[in-house]
């Protein structure tokens, strides 16, 4: 398993993809100071200390989600419409065990990114905001700004992007699900980017729906972190688990047997 | 382990759909033989291949390797099988000797010792470091047979090995495969569209049409090495069939266009001429055939051809 692991992290490290991911990361990092200097955000205070918790909510709505589909797309539709999940197919490991090694892999270059996108935060936040004083964070269209002490704010920070790991896993389950049934990576990128901003639509127009839809829980780290509402914690737990595990067994079942004719 | 049998196909079946695509086929191939598994494009060997390699779930039938049955038993029925299936494909970002690695990480006991070796065996050591995206077809071939050496499998499955080479990439493949079935005593099956690969390759044969087997058995059998045909013109066809019924060096006799067409022992054909003179009988022609096997197959991609 650790060598499936192991190849499956080699591969997704050999392939630029995940480097223009990194480069995008760093220039999505440059957009409020182009918003500061257009005058958008200019009652919201940001500064470098704070400033990779207010990148957060950007990355987990649009940044994480597209940057993982494309890497599923890689990992499981291309290597197979290119006839090289054929290859490790025909030595004695388990479908399952393969599967279930590539989400791993996943699951780890998901965390490292992660970790990644906080660090270019704080170094490009703080160069171009300065530390700041005092760790203030308000999140657009809210009305309360926060307030911690430097240190309790980044441990702040620290938890938020690791309780951010589990909404993407959700997230990852669901396009991997879908992964599996494409032939053409392309066209799975497209279905998931269409996926996204079909949900984030659909909260809008009917909000009875808003609890049964999986961008409603990627900010999850507000609630556990922030507002400390734990029951609606516990709501986006229950159904990011249901969206973790449903689409991750019924597609487990799916994969084992699927004729590979690539 | 049981039997002598390295591979044993029973009654496979699959369709896709509506197309059945192999269709009850069954054959054995014994240990140190080179299986030609021969067919025009179209006619099912890659499905075969890809359900003897659990790759594919056949509707119907069952397949042992070594033994084991690869639905019921695949790990231990897999272990020792060595396999390019169609051309073979590599992770095009990764470097020979990292594409590799990739399958050696698969097996507990394939090291980095090994990989080196199976390298040097298909001549690839000095360039394996390179990205195998500016690879050659003939180098990805052979790459690719390095890599089904990996694991020291004493079978190896080929999908067309020499599809897409030049000549000389054809021969060097060729002479690779059977310096390998005869040093190394690995067992190969092979599927292809070239008859005259299986003439140079391969002791055994299959041949498949539109997913059936048609026929199968050892080359020289089936290429008439031991037999011949000729065909007899004649008014008299029905008595010169009576005469040569009980002949032992006629092995059969069939009604032909314009008389007869007989298979028999080869260099006999004199004999035959003789025989049917002194029964009276009138021989205006007595033609050699070509051998059966390959018009037979001529016959067959033609058929395949118009249907395309
Ligand atoms: N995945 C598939 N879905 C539908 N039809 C297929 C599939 N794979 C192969 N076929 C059909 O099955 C037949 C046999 O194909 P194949 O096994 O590739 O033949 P061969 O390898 O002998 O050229 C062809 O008619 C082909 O179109
Ligand atoms: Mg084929």
């Amino acid at each position: 398993m650790l060598n499936l692991i192991k190849n499956e992290i080699i591969k997704l490290t050999a392939n630029k993809k995940l480097y223009v991911g990194m480069f995008i990361i760093l220039i999505v990092n440059l957009l409020p100071l182009l918003e500061k200097l257009a005058g958008t955000i200019v009652d919201i205070p940001i500064s470098g200390q704070s400033f990779p918790l207010y990148m957060l909510s950007t990355y987990l709505n649009l940044v994480m989600p597209i940057f993982i589909s494309v890497l599923i797309a890689d990992m499981v539709t291309d290597e197979y419409a290119n006839g090289l999940l054929t290859l490790s197919l025909i030595h004695p490991i388990s479908r399952a065990k393969l599967l279930k090694a590539k989400v791993l892999a996943l699951i780890m270059i998901t965390a490292l990114l992660m970790i990644y996108a906080m660090i270019v935060g704080l170094i490009l936040g703080s160069t171009i905001f300065g530390w700041g004083e005092h760790f203030l964070f308000r999140d657009v269209n809210a009305e309360i700004t926060y307030a911690f002490s430097t240190g309790a704010g980044l441990m702040i920070t620290l938890g938020s992007y690791a309780v951010s790991i589990i909404p993407l896993i959700a997230f990852a389950m669901v396009i991997m699900f879908l992964a599996l049934r494409f032939n053409s990576g392309g066209a799975l990128t497209g279905t998931s980017i269409g996926i996204i901003i079909f949900f984030s639509f659909i909260g809008e127009i009917a909000e009875g729906l808003r609890p049964f839809l999986i961008n409603n829980y990627f900010t999850l780290f507000k609630d556990v972190l922030l507002s400390k509402d734990f029951s609606q914690a516990g709501t986006a737990l229950v159904v990011l688990g249901a969206y973790t595990i449903m689409p991750f067994t019924i597609g487990l079942h799916y994969f084992t047997r699927k004729d590979i004719v690539y | 382990m049981s039997g002598k049998h390295v591979i044993e196909v029973k009654e496979l079946r699959k369709s896709f759909g509506q197309n059945q695509v192999v269709d009850r086929i069954s054959f054995k191939v014994e240990s140190g033989d080179v299986f030609g598994f021969l067919g025009p494009n179209g006619a099912g060997k890659t499905t075969s291949m890809r359900m003897m390699l659990g790759l594919v779930s056949p509707d119907e039938g069952t397949v042992a390797i070594n033994g084991y049955d690869i639905g019921k038993n695949f790990l231990k029925a897999i272990s020792r099988v060595g396999a390019i299936v169609e051309t073979p494909k590599f992770y095009p970002y990764l470097s020979g000797r990292q594409n590799l690695q990739q399958i050696a990480n698969l097996h507990s006991q394939v090291n980095s010792m090994k990989i080196d070796e199976v390298l040097d065996m298909v001549g690839l050591s000095a360039r394996s470091d390179e990205k195998v995206g500016i690879y050659s077809l003939g180098m990805k071939q052979r790459l690719g047979i390095a890599r089904a050496l990996l694991n020291d499998p004493n079978v190896i499955f080929l999908d067309e090995p020499t599809n897409g080479l030049d000549p000389q990439g054809m021969k060097e493949i060729r002479e690779m495969i059977c310096q390998l079935a005869m040093e190394k005593d690995i067992t190969f099956f092979i599927s292809t569209h070239l008859l005259h690969e299986v003439e140079q390759t391969c002791n055994k044969v299959a041949i498949l049409n539109k997913g059936k087997l048609i026929t199968q058995g050892t080359v020289n059998e089936l290429l008439g090495k031991e037999n011949e045909h000729v065909e007899i013109r004649t008014p008299d066809a029905y008595k010169a069939s009576n005469v040569l019924k009980d002949i032992g060096y006629v092995k059969s006799v069939k009604p032909g266009d314009d008389g007869l067409e007989v298979e028999l022992e080869k260099g006999r054909s004199w004999e035959l001429n003789r025989l049917l003179v002194s029964h009276n009988i009138i021989v205006h022609y007595l033609l050699p055939k070509n051998q059966s096997l390959e018009q037979f197959f001529i016959e067959l991609t033609e058929g395949g051809k118009r249907i395309a």
